[in-house]
């Protein structure tokens, strides 16, 4: 039997402390509110170390490869800038302001390129959800905070 | 009979008729693209125009329009990794792989045929069922569609990807998200801890979107590799002969998606994974699903578009609208004056004949229209990840965030991501995660309801010890899949 105690079993060790936590929070509510989340939370407790004890000894042909951290961090970084983008400015003016610098910074791409395609999707989003959709996306909180 | 279908046919074709009926075509085209956008928002659009509009003219309207957002979903589902609409999310499994591997176009092919035939066959369902299935649904009571919904949930023996207990936890994590927000029998908060976004349910959108459309994203920009590489000359017409070459399976998956779509509750997303689930039961060999199998593609395209028809059955026939979108429908029906049930399959029998050749019909113009475009298409799969991952992460946010309009559900959209692209790198199964976040909250409705009625004598009803039976049968052929998959993986291993 050969212990194999690696970051695959990462997942195991989040869901336990999560749903642990998540059964805690259980213990005021009433029967009907408790009674599925309970049994859910004893289940996937149950079953997850039953699986962590089930891949503890279980022994791997390949470990798993090396990646880009760095660049993970990066692309996750553009995602939450974005995020924050929507909240400040709103939804179509970050989604333009992404496409761009996105395109420009990171993808590397030609001036032209990057404000051609920014332009298109300016185009789309006006087009397609403003005019034909209707869709009034919310305003920005930066805005609003400035009166604007 | 004769008369009523042809009256009907004859409508259909006048210049009116044909004009609601190209537009509800070009909003449903519209709407299976975009990811996040759904059938129910077009409906949502769409419902005050039944207060002035006669139920001829606006039927060709909105039943296109239904009818034809799956057969343009799967453009997404293979291209992207983004569902176009909840119907299309177990299409990504093997569409999204076969778009990296180049063959974008084979697999467009094969999801256009195959929903063209399972839309025909939901018509066809819909003509000849309405008596059969009357029968059936009044034997059908809460205690069934629970012993259903648990053998829907079993389905995650099949989907574990050769980990049968990680399925099962992602599974479980699934339904314990979706017990996020207030609960249904008492509206007590469950684990919202105060946030106002988090007392209302989570969007099974928003989580799709992050959890497989975003995570693919990443996953691409951080590689700085295209969707795919190459061009493979498999191309639509590749996709169209495998369809045909497997017609026993798309007829089977159409008999799922008919019957899981008649079953009030359940819907397309359903219909679609159970259909994914017998698709790897009934093939051999199974290695290659989750990795670009075509059936894979076939068989979930197929169940997804007839489950329209059998969905429509309990609407029409009965009144019982099976989800929220056959509730919009039927609010439609009732503002233009439509009463489902009895009178309407006697006096107005053409309307149901008039919904019966607009799907028809919808289905064969819009898998054409589709099948049209499909090479133009396929090399979006080509484009570099620079140019295409804003544009396309520009399209989830937006898809996500027309849920609630809530900043909260880009959080959510993030939170999701991370979680599916660490699961994706860890080799955890991430399907399970949607069929137990679809099912749990009703597996919980059905639950209370059915011991409210019965108590706990429900478990000893005939149809309720069957679909369990089946149940039991399911989770042990899923096991031995499960076995003999992790057994091809460990040889693979073994040999690199």
């Amino acid at each position: 039997m050969k212990l194999n105690p690696s970051k695959k079993l990462l997942p195991h060790v989040t869901i336990i402390v999560v749903v642990s936590i998540g059964l805690f929070a259980t213990r005021d509510w009433p029967y009907e509110t408790a009674l599925f989340p309970r049994f859910g939370c004893i289940a996937v407790l149950s079953v997850t170390m039953l699986s962590l004890i089930s891949e503890l000894v279980r022994v791997r042909g390949h470990g798993g490869e090396q990646k880009d951290l760095r660049m993970t961090a990066i692309v996750f970084g553009w995602l939450v800038l974005f995020v924050v983008g929507v909240w400040a400015f709103g939804y179509e003016f970050a989604a333009v302001a992404f496409v761009f610098f996105f395109m420009k910074i990171h993808g590397k791409q030609s001036w032209k390129i990057s404000i051609a395609f920014t332009g298109f999707s300016f185009l789309f989003l006006f087009s397609v959800f403003r005019l034909l959709l209707d869709m009034i996306w919310p305003h920005g909180a930066l805005w609003e905070m400035f009166g604007l | 009979m004769l008369q009523a279908a042809e009256a009907a046919l004859a409508m259909l074709f006048t210049p009116l008729h044909l004009l609601m009926f190209s537009t509800g075509i070009f909003m449903g085209l519209l709407l299976g693209v975009l990811p996040g956008l759904d059938v129910l928002f077009g409906m949502a659009v769409l419902l005050p125009f039944c207060l002035v509009l006669d139920p001829s003219t606006m039927l060709p309207l909105i039943l296109g329009m239904a009818s034809i957002a799956g057969t343009s979903g799967p453009i997404p589902s293979i291209l992207l990794g983004a569902p176009g609409e909840a119907g299309n999310m177990s299409t990504i499994m093997d569409g999204h792989p076969m778009a990296k591997r180049g063959e974008a176009g084979k697999a467009l092919g094969a999801a256009f045929t195959a929903s063209l035939i399972g839309g025909l066959f939901g018509a066809l369902v819909l003509t000849v069922s309405v008596p059969i299935f009357r029968a059936l649904v009044l034997m059908f009571g809460t205690p069934e569609f629970l012993a259903l919904c648990i053998l829907g949930i079993s389905l995650v023996s099949v989907l574990g990807g050769g980990y049968p207990l990680r399925g099962i936890v992602v599974a479980g994590v699934g339904m314990l998200v979706a017990n996020i927000g207030l609960d249904p029998i008492l509206g007590v908060e469950r684990w919202s801890f105060g946030v106002p976004y988090l007392q209302q349910k989570i969007s099974i959108v928003t989580v799709a979107l992050g959890f497989f459309a975003l995570t693919e994203i990443i996953d691409l920009a951080i590689t700085g590799s295209p969707i795919s590489s190459g061009y493979s000359s498999a191309g639509k017409w590749d996709g169209f002969r495998e369809t045909l070459k497997h017609k026993r399976l798309v007829l089977s998956a159409s008999g799922i998606g008919a019957l899981v779509g008649f079953m009030p509750a359940l819907g397309s997303s359903v219909a679609g994974w159970i259909a994914y689930a017998w698709t790897i039961f009934v093939s051999k060999p199974r290695s290659g699903f989750g990795k670009g199998d075509i059936r894979g593609v076939i068989g979930s395209e197929a169940a997804d578009n007839a489950a329209l028809g059998g969905d429509l059955i309990p609407t029409l026939a009965f009144g019982i609208p099976g989800g929220t979108l056959m509730a919009l429908m039927l609010s439609a029906f009732w503002m233009m004056g439509m009463k489902p049930g009895p009178e309407l399959l006697t006096k107005h029998l053409h309307l149901v004949y008039l919904i019966i050749w607009t799907i028809a019909l919808s289905n064969i113009l819009g898998a054409g229209i589709c099948f049209l475009f499909t090479d133009h298409l396929a090399k979006v799969a080509t484009v570099r990840i620079q140019i295409l991952a804003p544009l396309v992460v520009m399209l989830i946010y937006g898809g996500a965030l027309v849920t609630t309009k809530n900043i909260g559900d880009l959080i959510v959209l993030l939170v999701f991501a991370f979680l599916g692209w660490g699961m994706k790198r860890l080799d955890w199964p991430r399907p399970p995660l949607l069929l137990g976040f679809i099912l749990g909250p009703m597996i919980e409705s059905f639950y209370f309801s059915s011991t409210m009625i019965f108590g706990y004598k429900w478990v000893f009803r005939p149809g309720v010890l069957i679909i369990l039976a089946l149940t039991a049968i399911c989770i042990y052929a899923g096991y031995r899949i499960q076995r003999t998959e992790r057994e091809v993986h460990s040889m693979i291993g073994g040999e690199l």
